[in-house]
């Protein structure tokens, strides 16, 4: 049933290869510009996330053991 | 409308939806240099929470992708959510996965017990612990996810101070 292909858990192998197989569909089925520009979203994005667990991170060690 | 995983992540910390972000962008926040093109968020799939998913995503026609011949929207689909661990989405803004258990961790709230709080484009965002992403990712087998194991231990063995 189409219906129950979409229910699938994570850590389950196969099922695992289905879903990184969605996600590489997605993306290329963008234009090699769009791509450009997801990939610099997503670079900003990790950037920005770093940031704020340097920060998280530093607090953590300034803070009493 | 551009994918763009920035984007879609305020929308989701705008909406106020309960979320513990988990998987790549996780590992960045905890130092990892790898590289992710989607989002893992861990909720508690409920009805509530759901249908608040719904209202920040609703103009992002999103839809799930894990079958090619049938992705209904998330919009409509499904109608009840009861029996839905996980609910794999694709966006105009990008690729969302949305898990209620993360294993062989557990559930949302054993997730969100031990998750730490990050400050992210002025809201705060609840981010998977490395001790539960590390105990995730070495349950699995792809080299991505060992890769990300042996860097998440160094990360971890460089920054925990001694003899905490």
């Amino acid at each position: 049933m189409p219906k129950e292909t979409l229910k699938v858990d994570q850590n389950n192998h196969p099922e695992q290869s289905q879903i990184d197989s969605s996600l590489i569909e997605y993306h290329l089925r963008l234009s090699y510009e769009q791509r450009l520009e997801a990939h610099e979203a997503a670079r900003q994005l990790l950037e920005d996330l770093k940031s704020a667990g340097q920060q998280f991170y530093a607090k953590q060690s300034q803070s009493p053991a | 409308m551009q994918s763009n995983l920035k984007a879609l992540l305020e929308r989701l910390l705008r909406y106020k939806i309960d979320f513990v972000l988990a998987g790549g962008l996780a590992s960045a926040v905890h130092g990892s240099p790898q590289v992710t093109q989607d989002i893992d968020i861990c909720i508690a799939i409920t009805e509530e929470e759901v249908a608040k998913l719904r209202e920040a995503l609703k103009d992002l026609n999103p839809r799930h992708r894990m079958n090619p011949s049938f992705k209904p929207s998330f919009l409509e689909y499904p109608e009840k959510v009861e029996g839905w661990n996980n609910i794999y989405l694709e966006t105009d803004l990008g690729v969302l996965d949305i898990l209620s258990e993360l294993k062989p961790v557990g559930s949302f709230a054993r997730i969100n017990a031990n998750a730490i709080t990050i400050s992210v484009y002025g809201y705060d965002c609840k981010v998977i612990s490395i001790d539960d992403l590390l105990t995730i990712k070495a349950s699995m087998t792809r080299p991505k996810d060992k890769e990300t194991v042996r860097i998440l231990t160094e990360i971890k063995a460089r920054t925990e101070k001694p003899g905490r």
